[in-house]
């Protein structure tokens, strides 16, 4: 009764086109979860998961510039509310909260999963906006696969991945090398300062490699064990704003970091019963450096600080079937982190330690005909204290015709990290966890035909988020964490994909729009204090993006346009040049066309980016680059 | 036949939308220009930003119109300010505001804002203070070096090294400048506790002086005293102890007094009056301390109820008060402005954490 999702059907390519949408498990009753569509994930093979998500989903990315620091957001949550798993790890740094999605390669996982708002409890908890899920996969065909991917771009940037595939029936295994570099000196108009003038951008440059290395063993169709780990070095450039007038020598700043992430499972696929063992550990270690001349002294860091942070996943986890309408989940979990981290200039210190796990049960019951019902309980403690209690009900009914209408309502909530807590200086250790309560309303449809398939989905939203933590300025010249007493997010989101196919030429195209509002609902005493009730720092209120492809006879055409409303950035949405960036448009095209051998698929793939070669920025003071190019050419063995 | 027709009617909806996209387009900063021209007397106010927002800004006052201009800079020159506006300096007919995290000292025409010039090429500058028209000292937060500059051709002639190099922490960093005979009392503020006193002529460190914990403002009374206010660091750092203020002989460098603080609440800005016996300081609340007090006064000057003072000023004209409320620190903050009475004749919004007040 279970399908084995690393199980998969051999196929010439591993990501095939998927043309027929079904319905939905029992287990997503009333929620909204989304799989990224393979031929995105196909065409964004050698690009970060920032720009990934970006681009073709409603989930926020706020980039300073292509490698550098990205984060995500989904329905005017925060980026510590985002999670990010690798095969059931999680990549979120527990010293910071959140994680560099531009440090995450798309090419290290096959499949990707969106868990928005309260889907992502079935998973993990402390994901207050959303659960971004990464999953490897593998074939059980004999013989080897192989595949190489090289990119040459403007700005003399170089990418290149290697995979290989090999095994049988019974063990796989799944090597992938990759490595990227860029000077990333792109020329832009300086108008922020008096010599306005064409500048190059100066230390944005980046370097990243690494390699995943996976074997799967299955004893029987019934067991299956695997285990994974993942090796990436990453160094890289923090560019200044464009005021910046302190010279080449000044200001220096510069990020390297590492991550050494593993995962084991043992999956049981029972006549029932599916039951799963998961045990991996994230080590990561960031180094942060800015320097400066010094006159008689020479170079010399005014921050040099290194942080470490070792964190141990365990889950066990049960699915049990009683029919075809009834389900009984239920996990249990234990997770352990120490970190600890240091700026070797004004001597400040912090070693942390924080035990975390739960129960979590959840049970589907189709009620009714056609009419399902969900409840999940979770029960999480922090080292010796218990975290809030977490209800989920949600509900779907099935309409004829493929139509679906489904509610949830619940709660959720998620931990200080350990650098809002204990930083220092600016650690407040008094923080209480987020609490927020949720509901949601939408409504599915899809139609397949023939040489058509329609697939589409609304939703409406409403978050009541107590205790927000906001990191504000202080007087004493650092920010500094404390607890709101609310921010409400709620709005609208919209995806359509539709397929359709006029003798050789296959059209495909997925839309998504979302309406976010996210505003602060507490009263300050301070009565100058207009906050209230203002759209939070750089969360847009409409985002939408579009992905088209047109392919006839093995040439095919892709194009990519992406929007952003005004994004604020003070804490009361006021409008002007200081405070305010004007609306995102991006448009980039792709064409190329692959050459299918005996032996050897090609593909060759010619992108324009900025295709209008814009003039633009996506966060303040920090320029981006006009219209670039890149070449991409893929070598599949068969 | 349905379904073709649907078909028809999604392509032709795409190519609707297409036509959309690759006629949009993004308009980058428009910075239209006005020409200001403020010829009578008025006060600047300093409008820090948040550090990396690049969102520093300069406001300016005219007490006799009650009229505020915010935004002057980017308005009068069609460049931003840049990234932290620490302070301003006055010197004959130029105001010289200085941009910590941009690296530059910006000059401009007191009355139309326009830009004369700038220093660049400077780590982290705090502040300024002229000797003579050919000679000023700009302090620096990260450089171990106090610059000493020739403002006429904006050039740097030399570096005055404050490294001494002994300190568990960054020492030393340089902030305020207090100008006494052939002396200069700089305070060093980040986890730092010193006064260094250097000698204008050898453009020399002489001695410096150990204080409480992160001084953070520093001014100079009628009777040759030095006042320090130090904000004791953050509790929440390994560098940390009492807030006070200190008196100093500015004359043999001996410390007069020392009143310890009784909280660390909001200490943020300390100033002093035109005759120069009277000193405010902000400590939440505003307090008035007579030079020849004996400890410090009980109850607050200005109660400010909820409000985030963080610069404070005296009118040298009318002897005006104004406060600034920063507010979260992340929007406009609030100025407000009252008479000898203490009654609040007006108040305004300005830029984001304005930092204090300079009178022309």
């Amino acid at each position: 009764m279970f399908s084995q999702e690393i199980h998969i059907p051999d196929t010439i390519n591993l990501i095939e086109e998927v043309f027929i949408y079904a319905p939905k498990n029992l287990e997503e009753t009333g929620q909204k979860i989304n799989r990224l569509d393979s031929l995105i994930i196909e065409n964004k093979f050698l690009d970060d998961i920032s720009s990934l998500l970006s681009e073709n989903t409603s989930v926020f990315i706020k980039s300073y510039g292509k490698s550098s620091l990205s984060t995500a957001s989904f329905k005017g949550t925060n980026a510590s509310h985002t999670k990010l798993t690798w095969n059931n790890v999680e990549l979120n740094s527990p010293l910071m909260g959140i994680v560099d999605m531009s440090l995450i390669p798309v090419a290290i996982s096959e499949n990707i999963k969106i868990y928005y708002g309260s889907a992502s409890l079935s998973k993990n908890s402390n994901a207050l906006g959303g659960l971004i899920e990464l999953n490897s996969s593998t074939t059980w065909s004999k013989g080897v696969k192989a595949k190489i991917v090289s990119q040459v771009a403007s700005y003399s940037s170089y990418d290149n991945l290697g995979e290989i595939r090999l095994g049988n029936a019974k063990i796989q295994s799944v090597t992938k090398l990759y490595h990227s570099i860029s000077k990333n000196n792109f020329p832009f108009f300086n108008n922020d300062i008096t010599n306005q003038q064409i500048e190059y951008r100066q230390n944005a440059d980046y370097l990243k490699y690494g390699f995943v290395q996976e074997v799967y063993f299955r004893f029987n169709h019934k067991n299956i064990i695997s285990a994974k780990f993942w090796k990436q070095l990453s160094d890289r450039g923090v560019p200044g704003l464009t005021s910046n007038e302190a010279g080449p020598n000044n200001n220096k700043n510069r990020q390297n970091s590492g991550m050494n992430v593993y995962a084991t499972n043992y999956t049981h696929y029972g006549e029932r019963l599916k039951f799963e063992l998961n045990h991996g550990a994230n080590f990561q270690n960031l180094n942060y450096k800015s320097t400066n001349y010094i006159n008689g002294v020479g170079y010399l860091n005014v921050v040099n600080s290194f942080s470490k942070s070792n964190s141990i996943y365990n889950s066990a986890s049960a699915n049990y079937k009683f029919n075809e309408k009834a389900e009984l989940n239920a996990q249990i979990n234990y997770n352990f982190h120490f970190v600890n981290s240091e700026d070797s200039i004004v001597n400040q210190y912090l070693t942390a330690k924080r035990q975390e796990g739960g129960l979590n049960v959840s049970a589907y019951y189709e009620i009714f005909k056609n009419f399902r019902l969900a409840l999940l309980l979770r029960q999480d403690f922090c080292d010796k204290n218990l975290n809030p209690f977490v209800p989920v009900l949600s509900a779907e009914y099935f309409f004829k015709n493929n139509l679906s209408l489904r509610a949830s309502v619940g709660r959720n909530y998620n931990l200080p990290s350990l650098n809002d807590l204990y930083l220092k200086p600016s650690g407040n250790p008094d923080l209480k966890a987020e609490i927020g309560n949720n509901s949601n309303l939408g409504v599915s449809y899809f139609l397949n035909k023939k040489n058509f398939s329609l697939k589409t989905d609304f939703e409406l939203n409403y978050n009541k988020i107590n205790n927000w933590i906001l990191w504000r300025p202080t007087a004493m010249g650092f920010w500094r964490p404390d607890n709101i007493d609310a921010v409400i997010a709620s709005g609208c989101e919209t995806n359509l994909i539709f397929e359709y196919k006029l003798r050789k030429v296959k059209f495909k195209n997925i839309v998504n729009y979302a309406f976010t509002k996210s505003v602060r609902a507490d009263e300050n005493a301070n009565p100058n204090d207009q906050s209230l009730g203002k759209q939070l720092p750089y969360i847009p209120r409409h985002s939408a993006n579009l992905f088209s492809q047109v392919s006839w006879c093995n040439f095919f055409f892709n194009y990519q346009w992406t929007y952003f409303s005004t994004r604020y950035t003070s804490s009361v949405a006021e409008p002007g040049v200081l405070v305010s960036i004007y609306p995102y448009f991006m448009n980039d095209i792709g064409i190329g066309k692959n050459f299918i051998f005996k032996k050897v698929d090609l593909v060759l793939n010619f992108k324009i980016y900025n295709l209008f070669n814009e003039k633009y920025r996506s966060v303040l003071w920090q320029p981006m680059p006009g219209r670039n190019y890149s070449l991409q050419l893929g070598v599949k063995l068969k | 036949m349905k379904i073709r027709r649907i078909i028809y009617r999604i392509s032709f909806l795409c190519l609707f939308v297409f036509g959309i996209f690759i006629t949009s387009c993004m308009k980058d900063d428009f910075r239209p220009i006005t020409e200001f021209n403020t010829n009578s007397r008025g006060v600047f106010i300093v409008c820090e930003g948040n550090f990396m927002y690049g969102n520093a800004s300069l406001s300016y006052y005219s007490p006799l119109e009650k009229k505020v201009e915010n935004t002057v800079f980017i308005r009068a020159n069609g460049i931003p300010l840049g990234d932290v506006a620490q302070s301003l300096t006055i010197y004959d007919k130029t105001a010289w505001i200085i941009v910590n995290n941009s690296g530059k000292v910006y000059a401009i025409d007191i009355d139309n804002f326009k830009i004369k010039g700038k220093i660049t090429d400077l780590v982290s500058p705090r502040y300024m203070r002229f000797i003579n028209p050919q000679k000023a000292y700009i302090t620096d937060l990260y450089a171990k070096n106090i610059y000493v500059v020739n403002p006429q051709d904006y050039s740097l002639t030399k570096t005055i090294n404050i490294d001494d190099g002994s300190g568990k922490y960054y020492n030393h960093s340089s902030e305020q400048i207090v100008v006494f005979e052939n002396k200069l009392f700089i305070n060093t503020w980040s986890y730092d506790n010193k006064i260094l006193v250097i000698d204008t002529n050898l453009d020399e460190v002489i001695d410096s002086i150990e204080v409480f914990k992160q001084p953070r403002k520093i001014v100079a009374d009628k009777e040759k005293n030095l006042w320090v206010l130090s904000d004791g660091g953050s509790d929440y750092s390994d560098y940390k102890g009492d807030a006070g203020i200190t008196k100093i002989n500015m004359q043999t460098h001996k410390i007069e007094q020392s009143f310890v603080l009784p909280s660390k609440d909001n200490i943020t800005d300390m100033q002093i009056n035109k005759t120069g016996d009277t000193i405010f300081y902000v400590n939440g609340n505003i307090f008035r301390l007579p030079i020849n007090a004996t400890s410090l006064p009980q109850k607050e000057w200005i109660n400010v109820g909820h409000k985030t003072i963080y610069g404070i000023g005296q009118d040298p004209y009318n002897y005006d008060f104004y406060i600034s409320d920063a507010v979260d620190y992340m929007q406009s903050g609030v100025i407000y402005r009252y008479n000898s009475n203490l009654h609040c004749v007006d108040s305004f919004a300005v830029g984001i954490i304005p930092n204090s007040f300079v009178f022309k």
